[in-house]
């Protein structure tokens, strides 16, 4: 399989092919992390997106083969996710707007209360998510829902590996100690 | 008894295997790793939505607009590339007919020519002829579609037919040069330069002629017996005494002489510039239809 680096090169020329392929391959799991990033808000994810790959393309140029091109996207998308939150100067609000479960529960010809148990669920965690700082959130959903390696978090957003390493483990017992309250008021 | 797995148990423990790894590298602790195991696996469970296959397109054609031009080639580079694109087009005959009565004219000239009789070598003579018939195929009427076709590329049609008589012209003088050096070789009282330029101004001169009429009457088969025509006409009183001075001042008398040279020169890239100029025309006037 020809490798992102080489689609950009090949962007780089002009090639219309390689642009499909790249957004092809990589438009699913952006919206994921944008999805996940900004509380659940899956109209908000897709415009990021999209302005992740205008933004990508402007400056395409500048890509310098064999630069890893999975994290610079990345660290594109999540500077414009910081921006928007900076610029509007909202707050994560997975608690206060209505749960679009949906688009977050795949219905699999599942019974309605199994479906039901799993969007609250599903709800909860975006809860237990959105009370990290925007710090901890992001290499948290990195790590464990786009599977990056530690040295990539590191180069999408610019910290020394130590750093990634401490926000994760801070992240995840908070999520821990979240989702267990949850658990006990149950 | 042993149980067979399920393919979606196989990806679960396999995504928990991973995951397991992933924690016990983040935490650097084996313990608390997987203690975490069962709550990140329950934080995997909110699954972000996927984009329709109508977003992701709209999403792609919207960044089309935004790709780079490809780079254009350098101008030299650039050049040969238009060239070799247009060897395919030139129509394969005009390679081989070109070829053999190049042959056909070294041959004889290699046999009977005597250069203390004087007069034009055979070569000199046939050389004109086979770039002429050549270049009037390259323009005709029944081309012009294709023209027009090829007008919607970055490429304009003039530049298009230019290439070809480029083509043409090259792989004659080729030729022609080629014959030349090995009538020099063979023959001692053969001189190279002076029998190269005996036939490539008159080659220069009928070749535009050819290519010019065939664009201004949109026919090859005017352009190049007209060439023929006037080729033959002055061969023929250049050898005979001239029985008439009409026919004489038609049959061009100064194209086989040394001191018409710069003029013939001047009239081929005149006559090549207004055939193209012609070519622009006649597609204009073919949109405006």
């Amino acid at each position: 399989m020809i490798t992102n680096e080489d689609l950009a090169c090949r962007i780089q020329q002009g090639d219309r092919d390689a642009l499909a392929a790249l957004v092809e391959r990589h438009h699913d799991a952006l919206m994921g992390y944008l999805y996940r990033t900004t509380g659940g808000d899956r109209a908000l994810a897709q415009d990021l997106a999209q302005e992740t790959f205008l933004r990508l393309m402007r400056s395409i140029k500048r890509y310098q083969y064999p630069r890893p091109f999975k994290p610079w996207l990345y660290a594109i998308a999540t500077n414009l996710a910081r921006d928007h939150y900076k610029r509007a100067a909202v707050r994560w609000r997975a608690t206060e707007r209505e749960y679009d479960w949906p688009h977050d529960v795949e219905d699999d010809g599942e019974p309605p209360e199994t479906l039901l148990v799993a969007a609250v669920e599903a709800r909860q965690i975006a809860v237990a998510l959105g009370r990290l700082p925007e710090a901890q959130r992001e290499v948290v959903v990195l790590r464990y829902y786009q599977e990056f390696s530690l040295a990539e978090i590191s180069q999408i957003l610019d910290i020394p590996l130590g750093t990634v390493k401490s926000r994760l483990s801070l992240g995840l017992r908070r999520l821990r100690e979240a989702m267990m309250e949850w658990e006990q008021a149950r | 008894m042993s149980m067979r797995q399920s393919p979606e148990s196989d990806r679960l423990s396999s995504d928990e295997s991973r995951l397991k790894a992933m924690l016990i590298e983040d935490l650097e602790n084996h313990e608390e790793g997987e203690a975490m195991l069962p709550f990140v696996m329950q934080m995997r469970n909110w699954a972000a939505p996927s984009s329709t296959p109508d977003e992701t397109r709209q999403l792609i054609e919207r960044l089309m607009l935004e790709l780079p031009s490809p780079p254009r080639a350098e101008p030299l580079r650039w050049a040969w590339l238009l060239l070799r694109a247009q060897v395919r087009v030139v129509q394969a005959e005009i390679w081989t007919a070109s070829a053999l009565v190049m042959a056909l004219g070294v041959l004889v000239t290699l046999t009977i020519y005597d250069v203390r009789v004087g007069g034009l070598a055979p070569l000199a003579v046939l050389a004109p002829i086979v770039v002429a018939a050549g270049v009037a195929l390259l323009y005709d009427s029944d081309l012009e579609p294709v023209l027009e076709l090829e007008h919607t590329t970055r490429v304009s049609s003039q530049l298009l037919l230019l290439a070809r008589l480029t083509l043409v012209f090259g792989f004659n003088f080729a030729l022609g040069l080629a014959g030349s050096v090995l009538l020099a070789a063979a023959k001692a009282e053969v001189q190279l330069w002076p029998l190269v330029l005996s036939w490539l101004f008159p080659m220069a001169f009928l070749s535009a002629f050819t290519f010019f009429l065939s664009i201004v009457v949109r026919d090859s088969v005017v352009g190049a017996v007209s060439g023929f025509g006037l080729w033959g006409l002055h061969v023929l009183l250049y050898t005979t005494a001239p029985p008439n001075s009409w026919l004489q001042l038609l049959s061009l008398p100064g194209l086989a002489a040394p001191e018409s040279r710069a003029w013939l020169a001047l009239a081929a890239i005149l006559m090549t510039l207004a055939a193209l100029q012609m070519v622009e025309y006649h597609r204009q006037r073919g949109s405006q239809a």
